[in-house]
Formats: C-alpha cells, sequence, structure tokens
C-alpha cells in the first residue's frame, strides 16, 4: 500500500473530502478490500477519541429510547417467560373466560362445551422492560377480552390498550384499569384485528384516554398474541 | 486536551469517571459484540446493556456536536433507535462494536446538522501556532492511566494539528471547511493533517 492511499483512506474514514475527491475515494476504496481494511483500521483508532468526552446522558432519556422501539417481537426470551407463567396464567383466564361465556345464561350449557370455547381463546403476555405488565385473553366467539393488570404502572394518567395491526396501525381498545382485571367488550370492527402474530401494546395517556384517537404516550408494556 | 471538555456547560461532575473495572479491552469488546448479535435477535436485555455500556460516550460524541442538551439527547434517541434496527449489520470483522456505535453517533449527528443548514463556522484561532516540534519526546513517553492510544498520540502532535484532527471528528468539517475557518490556504490544511496522519500512524502502530 502506497503512503498516498494509506493517507487517501485516513482522509476518508475522518470525512475530510468533498465533492469529486470524496466521490473518487469512496468508489476507489468500495473496489479494493485492501483500502477498506485501511479506512476501517483509520476509523476504528479515531473512535478512540469518543472516550475523551464521556458524560453520562439522563436517566429518563433510556425510558424515551426504550418506548421509541417497535413493538416488542417478544420472541425467544418472551417464550422462555412464557412457558413459567402459562400454567398459571392458563388457570386463571381459563376460569375467567368460563365465567364470562357462563353469566348470561347461568346454567345452561354443559362443561364440555366451555372446554372447547376455551381452546380458541388468543393469549398474549406483555411485557415492558423488567417484567410482566399484563396478560391478555382474548375469546373471539364473545368478543370480549379480558385483561388481568400484573405490574401495570402510568403515574398520572390512563393506560390506553391497543392492537397492533399487520401493518402497524395502531386501533383504540380503550382505556384498561391498572390494578383490577377486567372484561371488555371489543368493538366489531376491532375483533378481526386481534390475531395471532399481531400485537398488544399499552400506553401512558391522559385522563380518559388519547384524545385524537392515535397513541400520544409512551408504551409501557407489549406483547404478542399466540394461540392456545 | 481538556479544554473542549471543560467548554461543555455542563458541571465537571456530571462527566463520567472511567469505569473501574478489571475487564480488559478484549473481554468488554466481545461482551459487547455478543450483546448486539443478541439485540439483532430483538433482545430487548442486550439493547439496555448496549445502551449502559456505551451511552456516555455516544453523548459525549453527541453532545460535541450539538451544545444543547436537548439537541445531544435527540440524536443519541435516534441513534439507539437505529442501532436496535441495524443491530444485524454490525460486522465483527470489520469493526470493533464501539467503532461502529461512535461512527453510527458520528454520522447521524453530523447528517443532522447538515440536513439543517448549519455548519460550524467558528474561527479556529489556535491551529496557527507554529507547530511544536521541541515538545520533549521524554514527557510524552508515559500514557496517562484510561488514556486511549488515540488521545495519546494526538498529545504528540502540536496542538494545531491536534485540534484540526479533533475538529474534523467532532463536526465534520471537511479540508476546505477548516482552511475557511482557519483563513488557511487549503493546500496548507492539507498538507499539515496529511503530516499529522503520518505521525499518527507511526505513534499508533
Amino acid at each position: 500500500m502506497s503512503e498516498d492511499d494509506d493517507l487517501m483512506a485516513a482522509e476518508w474514514a475522518l470525512g475530510l473530502l468533498d465533492g469529486a475527491e470524496a466521490e473518487a475515494a469512496a468508489a476507489r476504496i468500495s473496489a479494493d478490500p485492501a483500502l477498506q481494511a485501511r479506512a476501517d483500521w483509520w476509523r476504528g483508532q479515531l473512535a478512540g477519541l469518543a472516550e475523551e468526552g464521556k458524560i453520562v446522558p439522563r436517566e429518563a432519556l433510556w425510558a424515551r429510547i426504550s418506548a421509541a422501539l417497535p413493538i416488542n417481537d417478544n420472541t425467544a426470551r418472551l417464550a422462555q417467560r412464557w412457558r413459567a407463567t402459562a400454567l398459571a396464567m392458563m388457570v386463571l383466564t381459563v376460569g375467567l373466560m368460563s365465567f364470562i361465556v357462563l353469566r348470561p345464561v347461568p346454567g345452561s350449557g354443559p362443561a364440555p362445551a366451555d372446554a372447547a370455547q376455551s381452546a380458541h381463546v388468543l393469549l398474549a403476555s406483555l411485557v415492558s422492560d423488567q417484567a410482566l405488565s399484563a396478560t391478555i385473553a382474548f375469546d373471539p366467539a364473545q368478543g370480549t377480552l379480558a385483561v388481568a393488570p400484573a405490574a401495570l404502572e402510568v403515574g398520572a394518567g390512563d393506560a390506553e390498550l391497543w392492537i397492533i395491526a399487520a401493518d402497524g396501525t395502531a386501533n383504540s381498545l380503550g382505556v384498561i384499569d391498572t390494578h383490577t382485571a377486567a372484561t371488555h367488550k371489543v368493538a366489531p370492527a376491532h375483533r378481526s384485528l386481534i390475531a395471532p402474530g399481531t400485537s398488544f401494546a399499552i400506553t401512558r395517556e391522559p385522563r380518559g384516554g388519547s384524545p385524537t384517537g392515535q397513541a400520544t404516550g409512551p408504551i409501557i408494556a407489549s406483547g404478542k398474541i399466540i394461540a392456545t | 486536551m481538556n479544554v473542549a471538555v471543560a467548554a461543555f456547560p455542563f458541571p465537571a461532575a456530571m462527566i463520567a469517571s472511567r469505569q473501574m473495572t478489571t475487564q480488559t479491552p478484549d473481554d468488554e469488546r466481545s461482551r459487547l459484540a455478543a450483546a448486539l448479535q443478541r439485540v439483532a435477535n430483538g433482545d430487548r436485555k442486550a439493547f439496555h446493556e448496549v445502551y449502559r455500556r456505551t451511552s456516555a460516550k455516544l453523548f459525549g460524541v453527541c453532545l460535541r456536536i450539538f451544545a444543547e442538551r436537548e439537541e445531544a439527547e435527540d440524536v443519541l434517541q435516534e441513534v439507539y433507535v437505529s442501532v436496535w434496527h441495524k443491530a444485524g449489520q454490525f460486522d465483527p470483522a470489520r469493526a470493533s462494536p464501539i467503532t461502529w456505535l461512535v461512527t453510527m453517533a458520528r454520522n447521524r449527528a453530523i447528517d443532522r446538522l447538515r440536513a439543517r443548514g448549519r455548519r460550524i463556522m467558528t474561527p479556529l484561532d489556535t491551529i496557527g501556532e507554529p507547530a511544536d516540534e521541541s515538545a520533549s519526546a521524554l514527557d510524552c513517553m508515559i500514557e496517562t492511566e484510561g488514556e486511549t492510544r488515540i488521545e495519546y498520540c494526538l498529545g504528540r502532535l502540536s496542538d494545531g494539528d491536534a485540534t484540526l484532527i479533533r475538529t474534523a471528528f467532532y463536526e465534520g468539517a471537511t479540508y476546505s471547511e477548516l482552511a475557511e475557518r482557519s483563513r488557511q490556504p487549503l493546500g496548507t490544511i492539507k498538507s499539515r493533517i496529511r503530516r499529522a496522519f503520518l505521525k499518527l500512524r507511526e505513534c499508533l502502530g
């Protein structure tokens, strides 16, 4: 490697060139692995400068960044957590669903029918950064949503539940109670959105829910829906 | 060398102290690389780890470029959100994790500066000083503890040359901007920086 070429790699790594010179350097470096390696070397050395002015950002910034991430896919890590809590939750939600199914016509319908209903319930466990925040069960047959909050803190505001459609749009399912388990009737138009693979999200909104119909606050928790 | 740090509008206490750990740089590097790989798989906990280990460095870079804390925070947020999306593009064979992250922060901040049609045009007055070639080599032989190699090697250049390189790094200044700001001919600036690169290369080894 000639000295001139190495200097060009350094100039490129530091971004000193502009206009035609920058274009020419970019073309040469992208075509030449040896030059690319030298530019990488220079970039690596210069990055050491970031050591000299370290400043810890405010705590609140992490929360902001965390909330700015897209809905969590909750893949492997959540699956593990799921397995650990699934049994307990199943007992809870199946119990809850049977209750909902039975209540309108007490005494009707034999027990095996309830079991069949429960088999189609869709479940999601919503997690925040640290912990399980809520468990949600949707019964498509009834169009009802059972929300069991675990650790759900929204501070001064209300927690609003959203269903995130496949195209990423969020549709409000209403404000939820953050302390007590409750069931909600889902508007018929939104029922088809609640399907395996889509996600629930909970955001912090002003009292009474988002005034705009769009999520305005940070995401408190989110989780993917799975079929049982 | 500490002038730029002292110029920040924050009390010195806010400047992160160097971590007192017994980890070697190699440990740190492989831990970060592993964490980035997990981030690529959508692991939020790993993402938090990457943030904890690197945000002070990246925030320092952002603050050099945007002196306003709020704007620097906005940039830092953009940087980490794009780290979340692009972690899969990190290639450990080409760069260390911290180089990749710093490059991302620097590029993002400089892009934002330019997108707003803003250029830092503060005159570079100090670089006109004659190069102090007589600086005692012995004085410079001992690396201050915690100092990175590049800091040490920049310390061995003349103050003016080190300022030119820092200004290019932190403010994204090109040759022509450096010439304008220092009111020196473009050719002079180019040859000064190229000579400085050769000294750095020798020092960095």
